[in-house]
This record gives C-alpha cells, structure tokens and sequence, in this order.
C-alpha cells in the first residue's frame, strides 16, 4: 500500500506546484470592448475604444450619466480612460474632460486622484472600466457630493 | 532446496473491456476459452489500450483531468456513434451551450450506446442535462419550442428511448445469424464488478 | 487555483517537438496559457511572403471553451478586423473539444487563402472585397508588405 501512499503524496505535490493564471491584458479588455460595444452594460454609462486602430487598446473614453436627484441630474459627463501596459493588474488613469466640481477629482486637471477614490485606491484586478465609471458615478450621489455647486454645463477641464 | 515464502505481491493491471463496435461483431478479436485456471480470458482489446478520450487526450484508462484515480470513479461512456469519452469530460462539453449537444468528434447528437451497462449507470445524469440544457437554449431563444416533439427523438439520454434501442438489440440476439452474445456487455459489467472488489481491498488494506 | 492540464502540456510539447509547418507557436514564460504565435501567409495568396504575428490564450475553460486569437499584425482581410479580432466559426459557434491550437491555428492560415467577404468582420474591407476583388488584394499584397515583411527581409 505503500506506493499508493506515495502517489498520493505526488498528486499533493502536483497540487502544491499549481498556480493560477490570469487572461492577458489585451483579451481582458476585447472582452471589456465587446461588452462596451454590445450595449450590454447598464445605460447610465457607456465606454469605448478612443482609437478603433490603437490594438495595444490604450485609451478609451467614458460617458456618465449624472445620478438622478442630484445637481448632476440630466448632465452627461464625458471621461479619457488610460489603460497602461499593467492593466488591469495596476489600476487605469481616469480624467473628466467635462468639468465637474467633486471632492476625488483635481479642480484644474480633472483627473480622478486615485489617493481621494476607493475604487483606485484599493484597486483589486477583477475590477473593470464599468466598475469605475459606476462607483464614480456613486461617488456623485452621496449626501454631501450631490449638493455641491457645478460649474456650468458644456465647460471642459 | 526449501523456499520460504516471505511476502507476495499481487499485481493486477486492467483496462477498459471495450467491443471495439457493437455495430459490428467482426471488429473484436475473437474471445478466448476459459485458460486451464478456468478463468475466462480476454485479450485486452487494443481500442482500450491505446486510444485517448477525444476531450481531455488522456488513455481511456487513465482519468479526466479533475479525477486523481482511474476506474469506476471516473468511468468511461460509449457514444453511439462509436466516440468514447471519460463520463466527466463529455459531461462538462455538453453542459455546454456552444456544445448543442453534439459529439466533439463528429458533430452528431451524442447518444449513448444502447446496451452498454456502463452507460446506464449515467442515463439518470444524462437525461437530467438533456432536459436542463432544452430549458436554458429555450429560455436564451436559441431553440425553437415548436421543435421539441421532433427533439425528443434526438435526444438520445431519453431513457425511454434507449430501451426502444434495447428491444432493437434483444432481436439482434435472438437472430442467430450475429454473435452479438460474445460481445455483451455484461463483459464490461463484470470488468467493472472485479475493479470495485480490487478497490474495496485496497481500502481495508490502506 | 488550478494546474496546467495534461492536455495543454501534451500539446505544448508537440507543438515545439513537430511543429506545423509555417506555423510557431511558443508559450510565454510566466503564463503557460499565452502563446506568442507566427503564422506565414499561404502562398498564391496576397499574404505570401508576410509573416503575421498572433497571440492565442487558452481561457481557464480550455478546452471546454475556444482558445482566444487575434492578430497583432496588422492585416487587411475582411474577417479580420482592426483590432486583429478574427471571425472564424471554429471560435466560435462551432468550437468542439476535439480541435487543438495546432487545428485552430491552421483553419487560421486557411482563413487567410480563402477569405470569407459574405461574413465579414471588417464591414468596410469586405464591401471592397465584393466591389473590386482584385483591387482588394492588391492592397492585402501592399498591407503585407508594408506590416509583415519576414525578418530576414530588412
């Protein structure tokens, strides 16, 4: 019975030499293009490739629409995602073109501070480009960040 | 000379008893008479030996790649269409939607082959996957409802249906014209019987 | 967590040991599952002469579910698209367990010496493709040339 005990510890150490592996960057966000461009995300926000030519898939826009009971009602905001050659391992850079006036976000650049944005700042890699765009959008209906005063419609950072 | 005998070690090496094809009895190698132990000999059919499970590409005698231990834990299925697979590995392939219940190999249904005792084990799991896959193509809209009577016929883990086949089979084995009796798979049963005895020993033995 | 199946080893191993003629397929270092790809362009075709470069992932479902594919050399073909994304009903609808990356990757190559243009996925190449044949793999030829000149050539 020995040798049975002995394949046994071979299948554990078979077991032990596992290790998981992860899609690569680039079929990650054709799945994230494709479910972008089915529409299949909520309708709140939508996100898709700035250059239909750029296969390395670098950099994307966003739109968020504003939360519904809030002085970001009926507003659409448009954002330039940035996806370097770490994501989705390390988090996406995030800017509003649009201008927005909201505490995680840098009044003069419009980049999202990634140290003022739980999203970014505890960025795990199951996270996505929608996740962002929703918490962000989440971001604008809190008690107190739904009442802040916006700058007039249509201005850009 | 005097020998004493300290220890003995039994070997037992075993595979799949497997007619290469019901459908024609003159693909099996003839069966050998019971040897002069009186015990019933096989040769080990070559089909069992050396071919792979088209899904996982491991011996038929080995296991699918989530089982540790080959045998009646991860048992083979015989497709009707002469396509054998580990149970586990066909299983998850037609629990598939991109499967459409097809056979990887040659893209018919894939229906178990009538008669074999091995595949009744899993007739019960089969027909369940039938009837969950239809209720998921419905609801997704890929399968058309109208179609379900001609369906039914296709779906070959139809218990019922299998024993139309077994009837088709009985009268095969009351023509005397086939050998059909020598490539029953009461072999296989048997097979299987002798592998859960070696287990069980094997545990009390662990 | 889980291991690298035996068939993904197996067929790894065969892969390098007896390759497909015109046809690479290397895995990288620190994932098993993603594969560097080359595939030369048939000959009597408008890739002949390019060679394209591929990358081919093997998702957690393999082979339950397709390899992922798509070129990162740009081509103009009207199944494939621009962001090398390839419209092969093999990796698709009709995927079956029993296919292997060597068979995938040679329906690809086949893809490339008989183009599909009545089920494109570069919508704009296959109406040229149906419009001015010809002149559509005149400018496959020139495409090639200019993004899939071997090697060796420069």
């Amino acid at each position: 019975m020995s040798n049975i005990r002995l394949r046994e510890e071979i299948c554990c150490l078979y077991v032990m030499l596992c290790y998981f592996q992860y899609s690569p960057r680039s079929f990650r966000l054709l799945e994230e293009l494709e479910k972008g461009e089915k529409g299949k995300g909520p309708e709140s926000c939508s996100y898709g490739l700035a250059d239909g030519d750029d296969i390395t898939m670098t950099n994307w826009n966003g739109t968020i629409l504003g939360p519904p009971h809030s002085n970001h009602e009926n507003r659409i905001y448009s954002v330039a995602i940035t996806c370097g050659p770490n994501y989705p391992d390390v988090p996406p850079t995030i800017k509003f073109i649009s201008k927005i006036n909201l505490p995680c976000v840098d009044d003069v650049t419009g980049e999202v501070k990634a140290s003022s944005f739980h999203t970014l700042r505890d960025w795990k890699r199951s996270f996505t480009m929608e996740n962002l765009l929703l918490d962000l959008r989440k971001e604008m209906a809190t008690p107190t960040n739904k009442k802040l005063k916006q700058p007039a419609e249509g201005t850009t950072f | 000379m005097k020998i004493e005998v300290q220890n003995i070690y039994p070997l037992v090496a075993w595979s799949w008893d497997m007619p290469k094809n019901l459908d024609d009895p003159d693909s099996d190698e003839p069966d050998n008479a019971n040897d002069s132990y009186g015990i019933r000999r096989r040769a080990p059919n070559k089909n069992a030996v050396d071919d792979v499970c088209g899904i996982c590409r491991a011996s038929y005698n080995g296991t699918c790649p989530n089982c540790k231990f080959p045998g009646t834990d991860c048992p083979l299925v015989l497709g009707r269409c002469n396509h054998n697979f580990h149970f586990h590995c066909i299983y998850q392939w037609l629990k598939t939607l991109t499967s459409k219940g097809l056979c990887p190999m040659c893209r018919q249904k894939f229906r178990l082959k009538p008669n074999a005792t091995v595949n009744t084990d899993h007739l019960g799991a089969f027909k369940e996957l039938a009837i969950t896959t239809r209720a998921r193509l419905i609801s997704e809209g890929l399968f058309d409802e109208d179609e379900e009577g001609d369906d039914d016929s296709e779906y070959a883990y139809d218990n019922e249906e299998v024993q139309r086949d077994n009837r088709d089979y009985e009268h095969i084995w009351n023509n005397p014209s086939t050998e059909y009796e020598e490539l029953t798979v009461g072999d296989m049963f048997n097979t299987r019987r002798y592998i859960d005895d070696e287990e069980e020993e094997d545990d009390e033995g662990y | 967590m889980a291991s690298l199946p035996k068939r993904i080893i197996k067929e790894t191993e065969r892969l390098i040991s007896d390759p497909v003629p015109g046809i690479t397929a290397e895995p990288h270092d620190d994932n098993l599952r993603y594969f560097n790809v080359t595939v030369e362009g048939p000959t009597q075709s408008p890739y002949e002469n390019g060679i394209f470069k591929l990358e081919l992932y093997l998702p957690d479902d393999y082979p339950m579910e397709a390899p992922k594919v798509r070129f990162l050399t740009k081509i103009y073909h009207p199944n494939i698209d621009r962001l090398g994304r390839i419209c092969l009903d093999v990796l698709k609808t009709n995927w079956s367990p029993a296919l292997q990356i060597r068979t995938v990757l040679l329906s690809i190559q086949a893809l490339l010496a008989s183009p599909n243009p009545n089920d494109p996925l570069a919508n704009d190449v296959a109406e040229d493709w149906i419009k001015n044949e010809e002149a559509a793999k005149a400018k496959a030829r020139e495409w090639t040339q200019l993004y899939a000149k071997k090697v060796d050539d420069n």
